[in-house]
This record gives structure tokens, C-alpha cells and sequence, in this order.
């Protein structure tokens, strides 16, 4: 063979055989991976967001998503399923692997604030039964609905002339005190109960009512718990709420309606479990506040309640 | 032309007088397989830019341009091998084969598959290569962040390449238009290494002028020179065609005293040069404020291009290109021959001889810009050699070896010593080019004073 | 003419005493406070651009991102730290070198991410005056050197 024909060859193998090589080997990959890989691009919810917006999958059918972002840090997870978080570094593709059982409508959403739109950053996740049917969300209505709460209506002011806690109450306090709150219902109020309390022990500062209040609803929630919902709530309302729930949170400033201060107890106490919870998993409308009902499993936004109550009471 | 043989001085050491050296230079294969390999790497660039992710720092074709060749070619193989990198850069090379019809074979008595156009007299200089590095400049924020934009310009410097190959002589597009290849020749000046013929008598009474019309061995000069006149490293592509046929064997590689081509009277010296010098002084000091400064608003004023903004970034850099700085050094000239009391020769021909001097200096300057960039960004580098395209790929292991700028806290030291440096040399070159036509070497004290003045320049940019 | 030598003898004494002056360490060292310096990173600038504290000083850089996650590395003294909106972060260090030294974005957020730099200035620049008292020393040396060189070289042929 000449020399010609040598360097003709190499050349070949540069001019065919180098991209031939890349796209194959990137063909084999995604074709031997054994599993159906779905590409999903990640981008800042003002330039798209998720790009396909919609995944469907089939019940039980093991899939790898093969996440890439062109922008900034993004994290990609499922609602109300055990599918992440994984961060999404920018450039690098980021693989995950899963399967879901129970056909359904999911959310699948991120999980690191990318920008004041970081929440609109959400995308379906349609998973078909074998018979090619997608039920319908078998999720129960959330309380508040079957007890005629009015999420937007008085925006949890406190019920009659209850002189709210200065301080706020401490519950290792309320628990010396040893005195029996009446049974805590997701309805109540602290300042119903404490109003209750009152009847039932004229004798006693409202301080010392105020702490017991406390107690009880300290009673309620158990730590680990707590500990669930300090991480959702650091995680994911902390950048609009701030990190001590003042409301002063460094996304707070472009939205159209401030976040409620809860270190105001007069407002706080005056809102009932059932009433978090429910603008929790409703959002506020026109607030710019989120829903996180198809995010958050039953377990989570419960646990998000009890961290955000404690913003009104010490430990 | 007696005289600059004579000024031809110096030590040197001939590197062809090397029995492997000269094999290594005659054969072909060596350097077209370094070639080729670049070939490989330009090939890379262009499809991941292409097909790759967007993200820059993630991109093969983004890293391995802007930052692992960039700063090879401008703080390695320009200072100490001058041209060297153009016998082995890949865009001229398909244009070549076309012309030849040979990949790496020479068929003697052929002539070259070309329209052989005459490159218009006009453009017969580096203006052209002046114009199309400002051009490009005012783009480089995009240009340098984007893969698609960076794949797209090297694809279009490639097709040019091909193009002109097909319509003009040999290699008009490395001569006549490449922006790289502009400053390359400029600051070749400066490298210790260089291309010569041994004895210009022997050739002056050769007739057949191998080198020229190229024989059974090799190729006329590709880049149209009569190495029998070359006198500085400027236009001469150590492509090594010369070397090959040379039936005297009076062409050599040498290493000579670096910076030799600056003594003054070595060659021609032009005004399209000397402003060459001179836009790459400019561009250097204004990156470094741009791209390594503090101010966001320039840098986003850079990178949102045809907005009002960047417009008004496009002018100012043009004009302190074109205007401001050359109009500083003319200022420095002409207080010179105020004081040295000469005026033996038009201000004209003062200024560009004397922008000759900012040759060291614009090319210290780019190696210290280069510098801090390269040691802080080099680490995006490795996991590109795993996944070229961001596709997820780990070849050897290297994909996720996280960021990490090295010697950050000495890159200061360094970009201090490598501008002195230049400096030192630069001052040099002042006082050759004042003895030469003023009486009082005092002549040469306010372009000395210039240099100082831009040295302190980029001193505050890099260390205030 | 050649510059006159003495001339320039002075001169170069002056400067190497300026620079004697200026390369010796500062008498003692700056009494440190405790400084906290608030600064917010978004695609592609840090606000402010320039921060000073004195040297000495033990410095909390509080890093606040305020549209994506950003982080901070900081040349010379090699600390970094990320942050995401909502959850600030800090750089707790004791600023004991003189001088200037860029910071920059440590976590990618977008094309320009590269050149996303900032500038923490400590004390006095140091670095600076000596380098250039340095640029002044060489260009009067270099000046003196090739000066008389050339002036005698000059001469020579008339």
C-alpha cells in the first residue's frame, strides 16, 4: 500500500470515522441501556422550563431519564412519589432511573430555585394502566373543603378580642404548668383553644394559657416530623418566606402579594391547622404562592403545617 | 538588500544541520501526522460545538479552542516556535489536497488544481487580517461562550480556507486573510527559531529556483516567499516545502537570539504591521478589562450584541483601536523627534517604525492575559477528554473531576514577570530603532516612556 | 548625546530608595475587626463589584443569590462556597493578604459564567506598589542600559 493510500485511509477515519464513532457509540448506549430512555430537557421556566412538558409512561415500566440543562443549576423530581431529587448540573447529563407502579397523573417538577419563576417549573407525568386508561387522581380532597374553610376570606385573623401572646409561647413552659387543654382538632385555632382555656382556668395569666396552648399543639406533632418539614420548608418556601418565616425572603420581592409574617402571632394563632394545610396544598391564588397539594405526599404537607405553627410557638 | 545580510548577524544554531532533525523535516509524514491529528481535533470541536451541549464550560469544541489551543499557541508556540503551529493547523490543509490532488504524495510537474487567481495588490498586507480580528473581537463575548457560535466561526474559517483555495493561488487565505495567522506572523518576529537560506548568494546564482516552482521532493513555497530574500520569520509558515527541495541544500532551521527580526532594517517595515501591533496591544489591554475585570455592565454590554449597549462597546473599542492608542504612541513619537531634533524623515515612517517596539510588549501582554484565564480554567479541560459532547459519556474516567483553578493566588507573580519582561525587551528595541536615524538617543525616551505607561496599564488591570 | 549618567544615577537612586520603602513589610499590622460583607450573585454580575476590607480583618462574606444557584470562589486565598436563593452562604476567613483578588462564580449559571468576577481589595495593595516600583525600576534600568548602549553605539560611526 502507498503512502497515498495510507493517508487516505486516516483521513477517512477522521472525516467518517470519528463522528460515526461518536453518534454510534451514543446510539449503542441509549439502545443497549436495556431500559426506555427519555430525553428531558431542563431549561429556566421563562425560556421554556421542561421541554418535553409531558412524559408518559407505562404502569411498572422501568424508565431512564437523561436530564441536561442549558442554563443553571435545575434539580428534577416526582410529586407525591419516592423519584428524586437529583441536582441537574448544568451541561453535564444527569441520569435516573425509576419506575412507577400506580397509574396516574403525576408532577414531576424542580426542586432548586432557578429564578423568581422557579415554581411555574412543572411537568405531567401520565402513567397508563395496562388497559391504556389513565385514572384520575385518587387523591382525597384536602380537609379544608369538607369543613368549609374560606381559604381567602379574613386571611386567618384571630376569632373575637384574644389578646395575642407578646412573647412567642413556650411549650416546655405549657408542660410544667401541667394544666388538660381540651382535644385538639384540625379545625381548632390556638387562640379558640386558648379562649376555651380561659373558661376553664380563670385563675391563670394569659401567659401561662398561652403556653399551655402551646404544649398542646406541641403534643401533636412529633419530631421527626418537624424535622421533614424544616427541610420542605427550607428547601422550598424559604427563598420567598425566609428562612425564620418573616416573610423577608429574597425572592418575596417580585411577588405581587408579601408573604405573611408568622413571627406575627396575632395571625397565626387565629389560623387552624386545616387552614395551613390548605393553603399549602391549594396555593393563594393571585398571591403567587404555589400549590404544592400534587407535589407533597399526605405525610409531607402535614409535617409542613406543624414546622410552619412552630414559627408562633418556642419549643 | 547587502545591508540587512549584513545586519543578518548573530549566533545562531543550525537545527537542519541535525542528521534526524533534517530527516524528520525532508520526510513528510511526521509533521502531516501532527497535522492530522489536529485535523482530529479541529473535527471534534466543530461537532461537538455543533451537536454537543450548549453549555461552554461543558463543550470540547468551547475548552480545547478558546482555552487549551488559545493558550498553547499564544503563551507557548509563538514565543518559541513562532509560526510552527501554521505548518500543522488543519484549516488549509483540505484546500491544499484540493489544489494538489494529493493528500500527502508529490507529483512533480503538476500544476496546482486552482483558478490561480492573483490575489488583488491591494490587499496584498495584513489589512485585511486586521480587519477580520477587529471584526471577530467585537463578537468575542458570544463568540468565546457559545459552542454553536464557536463551531460555526471555525466552520466558516475552514470553508473560506477552501474557497479561496480554489479560486487564488496557494495559500492566499493563510497570507492574505487568516486573523490568527496576522498576529502569529507579527509576534513570530520575537521567537527564537527561524527559517533561513545558509549562503543568499548560492541562491541569487541558482536558475532553477526549486524553492519557488517546487520539484520531485516538495512544493513551491505555499505561501508565495522567495525564502532566498526571507529575512524575517513574518509571512514564512516553516511549512519546511523549502527545506525539501532545495537541490543545494542551503535552506535551514535555526535558532537564532530571540526577538532577532526586531533589530531595526531587518526587512520592510509597514504601517499595516504597525497597527497590527498596535490592535493587539489595544485588544489585550481592553480584554483584560472586559473579560478579567470587575464590571459586569461592560461585560454584559459585550455579550448582548446589536443592542444599543454593545453598540456603543463596539465603538469604543474600535476607536480605541484605531485612534486612541495609536494616536498615543504618534504622540510619543513625535515629542521624540522634538527632543532628539530630527527630522531626517517623515513622522510617519518614525511611527511605524517605532510601533515595532509594541511587538514584545502586546505579546507578554497576551501571554499574561492568557495566563490567568488558562491556569483558573484549564481544570474544565479533563472531563471533556471523557465526554467531548456533554452526552454523559466517561472514556477515562475524567467526567466528573470538578473545577478547580490552579496557582490562582500566583498567577499575579507570574503576569508581573512575563510583562517586565517584555518590557525590558520592548525598551530594547526603542533605543536600536532611536541609534539608527536620531543623534540623540534622547529621541527614543517618550516611546520607551508609552510602553512603560501601557506596562503600568495592565499592572492596575491585573493587580489593582 | 547619551542621557548624562550621573543624572541618571540619581534618578535610579531615588527609585530604589521609593522602592525600598514601598517593598518593606507595613509597620505592624492593622488592627482587625470583624467585618460581614453582604454580597448578592446573579446571572452574571456580584453587587458590589468591589469589596474592601482592611487587613487583618476577620471577614464573613455572606453570599446571597437572588436568581439561580451561584457560588463564590476567591483567588489567592482558595476558599469557595455555593449558595442558592433562600439559603445564603458564608466565607469565614481572616483576611491576612494584602492585595487585590478576584472572586468568581464557582457554580455554572450560564454562558457568561467565566467571566462572572468580582474583586475583594485587602488593605493596602502591596502587591501593586511593589510591582509598579518594579515597572519604575526596570524602565529606568532598561532605559539606562540600552540608553548609554545605543548612545555609544550612536556615536561610534560619526
Amino acid at each position: 500500500m502507498n503512502g497515498e493510500r495510507v493517508a487516505f485511509v486516516i483521513l477517512c477515519l477522521i472525516f467518517v470515522g470519528l463522528p460515526a464513532a461518536a453518534f454510534g457509540y451514543q446510539h449503542a448506549r441509549t439502545a443497549g441501556a436495556g431500559v426506555r430512555v427519555v430525553d428531558l430537557e431542563a431549561r429556566l421556566p421563562g425560556v421554556g422550563g421542561w421541554e418535553p412538558e409531558v412524559l408518559r409512561l407505562k404502569a411498572g415500566e422501568p424508565v431512564r431519564l437523561r436530564i441536561h440543562s442549558p442554563d443553571v443549576l435545575h434539580s428534577f423530581a416526582i410529586g407525591r412519589t419516592e423519584v428524586g431529587p437529583v441536582d441537574v448540573v448544568p451541561g453535564q447529563l444527569t441520569e435516573i432511573e425509576f419506575s412507577i407502579d400506580e397509574p396516574g397523573t403525576y408532577t414531576f417538577y424542580c426542586t432548586r430555585w432557578c429564578s423568581t419563576d422557579h415554581w411555574r417549573m412543572r411537568g405531567t407525568l401520565e402513567v397508563v394502566a395496562a388497559d391504556g386508561s389513565i385514572p384520575l387522581s385518587s387523591m382525597e380532597p384536602a380537609p379544608y373543603i369538607s369543613l368549609g374553610i374560606e381559604l381567602d376570606e379574613g386571611r386567618g385573623q384571630p376569632e373575637g378580642q384574644v389578646p395575642a401572646p407578646a412573647l412567642a409561647p413556650s411549650a416546655a413552659r405549657g408542660a410544667e404548668l401541667a394544666l388538660s387543654p381540651p382535644p385538639i382538632s384540625i379545625a381548632d385555632t390556638p387562640a379558640g383553644i386558648f379562649q376555651q382555656l380561659r373558661v376553664s382556668y380563670p385563675g391563670r395569666s394569659d401567659g401561662d394559657l398561652w403556653a399551655v396552648v402551646a404544649h398542646a399543639w406541641q403534643q401533636k406533632a412529633r419530631a421527626s416530623e418537624l424535622v421533614l418539614g424544616e427541610n420542605l420548608y427550607s428547601r422550598d418556601c424559604a427563598a420567598c418566606h425566609g428562612l425564620d418565616g418573616r416573610g423577608d425572603g429574597i425572592m418575596a420581592r417580585d411577588l405581587p402579594e408579601e408573604p405573611r409574617d408568622w413571627t406575627d402571632a396575632e395571625r397565626l394563632m387565629g389560623a387552624s391547622d386545616a387552614l395551613l394545610h390548605g393553603k399549602i396544598v391549594r396555593g393563594g391564588m393571585g398571591t403567587g404562592m404555589p400549590g404544592w397539594g400534587d407535589i407533597y405526599t399526605d405525610a409531607e404537607a402535614w409535617a409542613l403545617t406543624d414546622f410552619v405553627r412552630f414559627f408562633g410557638f418556642r419549643p | 538588500m547587502a545591508r540587512a545580510v549584513v545586519e543578518r548577524g548573530g549566533r545562531r544554531i543550525e537545527l537542519t544541520h541535525l542528521l534526524w532533525f533534517r530527516r524528520a523535516i525532508r520526510g513528510r509524514w511526521i509533521q502531516w501526522l501532527v497535522a492530522i491529528f489536529m485535523l482530529a481535533g479541529f473535527v471534534l470541536a466543530i461537532l461537538a460545538g455543533l451537536f454537543g451541549t450548549p453549555v461552554g464550560s461543558r463543550n470540547f469544541g468551547v475548552i480545547f479552542v478558546w482555552i487549551v489551543w488559545w493558550a498553547a499557541l499564544i503563551a507557548l508556540l509563538v514565543p518559541v516556535t513562532g509560526r510552527l503551529w501554521c505548518s500543522v493547523c488543519p484549516l488549509p490543509l483540505p484546500g491544499e489536497w484540493l489544489q494538489r490532488r494529493a493528500l500527502i504524495r508529490v507529483r512533480p510537474g503538476r500544476r496546482l488544481h486552482t483558478l490561480g487567481l492573483k490575489w488583488p495588490r491591494t490587499l496584498r498586507n495584513i489589512w485585511l487580517q486586521n480587519g477580520v480580528f477587529l471584526g471577530v473581537a467585537l463578537f468575542s463575548a458570544v463568540i468565546l461562550t457559545h459552542p454553536r457560535v464557536t463551531a460555526l466561526v471555525m466552520g466558516g474559517y475552514a470553508l473560506a480556507a477552501i474557497l479561496l483555495s480554489l479560486l487564488f493561488e496557494r495559500r492566499v487565505f493563510c497570507r492574505f486573510v487568516c486573523p490568527v495567522g496576522g498576529f502569529i506572523g507579527l509576534y513570530s518576529m520575537v521567537a527564537p527559531l527561524e527559517l533561513r537560506v545558509k549562503n543568499p548568494a548560492v541562491c541569487r546564482a541558482h536558475k532553477t529556483k526549486d524553492c519557488c516552482t517546487g520539484n520531485e521532493n516538495g512544493y513551491g513555497c505555499p505561501w508565495m516567499l522567495y525564502p532566498g530574500k526571507l529575512e524575517r520569520n513574518t509571512y514564512c509558515g516553516l511549512c519546511g516545502e523549502c527545506v525539501r527541495t532545495c537541490p543545494l541544500d542551503n535552506v535551514a532551521i535555526n535558532l537564532r537570539t530571540p526577538g532577532a527580526d526586531l533589530a531595526p532594517r531587518v526587512g520592510e517595515r509597514r504601517l499595516d504591521e504597525a497597527y497590527k501591533g498596535l490592535i493587539m496591544l489595544t485588544s489585550a489591554l481592553l480584554y483584560s478589562a472586559v473579560f478579567l475585570g470587575p464590571w459586569a455592565g461592560v461585560k454584559e454590554a459585550a455579550y448582548n450584541v446589536f443592542t444599543l449597549p454593545w453598540l456603543g462597546y463596539a465603538i469604543g473599542f474600535l476607536v480605541a483601536n484605531l485612534l486612541v492608542v495609536p494616536g498615543l504612541l504618534l504622540g510619543a513619537v513625535a515629542l521624540g523627534r522634538r527632543l532628539g531634533r530630527t527630522g531626517d524623515q517623515p513622522l510617519r515612517q518614525s511611527f511605524v517604525e517605532y510601533a515595532y517596539a509594541l511587538v514584545p510588549l502586546g505579546l507578554a501582554a497576551w501571554v499574561a492575559f492568557s495566563l490567568s484565564f488558562v491556569l483558573i480554567n484549564l481544570s474544565y479541560a479533563w472531563p471533556l477528554l471523557s465526554d467531548p459532547f456533554g452526552w454523559g459519556w466517561d472514556l477515562f474516567g475524567t467526567a466528573t473531576m470538578p473545577w478547580t483553578p490552579y496557582f490562582s493566588g500566583l498567577v499575579p507573580t507570574l503576569q508581573v514577570a512575563v510583562l517586565l519582561a517584555g518590557l525590558v525587551v520592548a525598551v530594547n528595541v526603542v533605543f536600536k530603532i532611536g541609534s539608527t536615524h536620531a543623534a540623540r538617543v534622547r529621541a527614543a525616551l517618550p516611546v520607551a516612556g508609552f510602553c512603560s505607561l501601557v506596562t503600568g496599564g495592565f499592572l492596575w488591570l491585573y493587580l489593582g | 548625546m547619551a542621557p548624562n549618567p550621573s543624572h541618571l544615577a540619581f534618578v535610579g537612586t531615588l527609585v530604589l530608595a521609593l522602592a525600598l520603602g514601598a517593598l518593606a513589610a507595613p509597620a505592624g499590622a492593622e488592627d482587625g475587626s470583624d467585618r460581614v460583607v453582604h454580597i448578592t450573585a446573579r446571572s452574571f454580575a456580584f453587587d458590589p463589584e468591589i469589596v474592601r476590607v482592611n487587613r487583618g480583618d476577620r471577614v464573613v462574606i455572606e453570599l446571597e443569590s437572588v436568581d439561580a444557584t451561584h457560588g463564590i470562589f476567591l483567588d489567592g486565598y482558595e476558599l469557595s462556597a455555593k449558595a442558592e436563593p433562600g439559603h445564603p452562604a458564608q466565607l469565614v476567613f481572616a483576611a491576612d493578604k494584602t492585595g487585590s483578588f478576584r472572586f468568581r462564580c464557582s457554580v455554572a449559571c450560564g454562558n457568561l459564567h467565566p467571566f462572572m468576577i468580582g474583586q475583594l481589595k485587602v488593605g493596602r495593595n502591596l502587591p501593586l506598589q511593589r510591582a509598579l516600583v518594579a515597572l519604575a525600576v526596570v524602565t529606568v534600568g532598561a532605559v539606562w542600559f540600552y540608553g548609554t548602549r545605543s548612545g555609544r553605539k550612536g556615536r561610534a560611526p560619526d
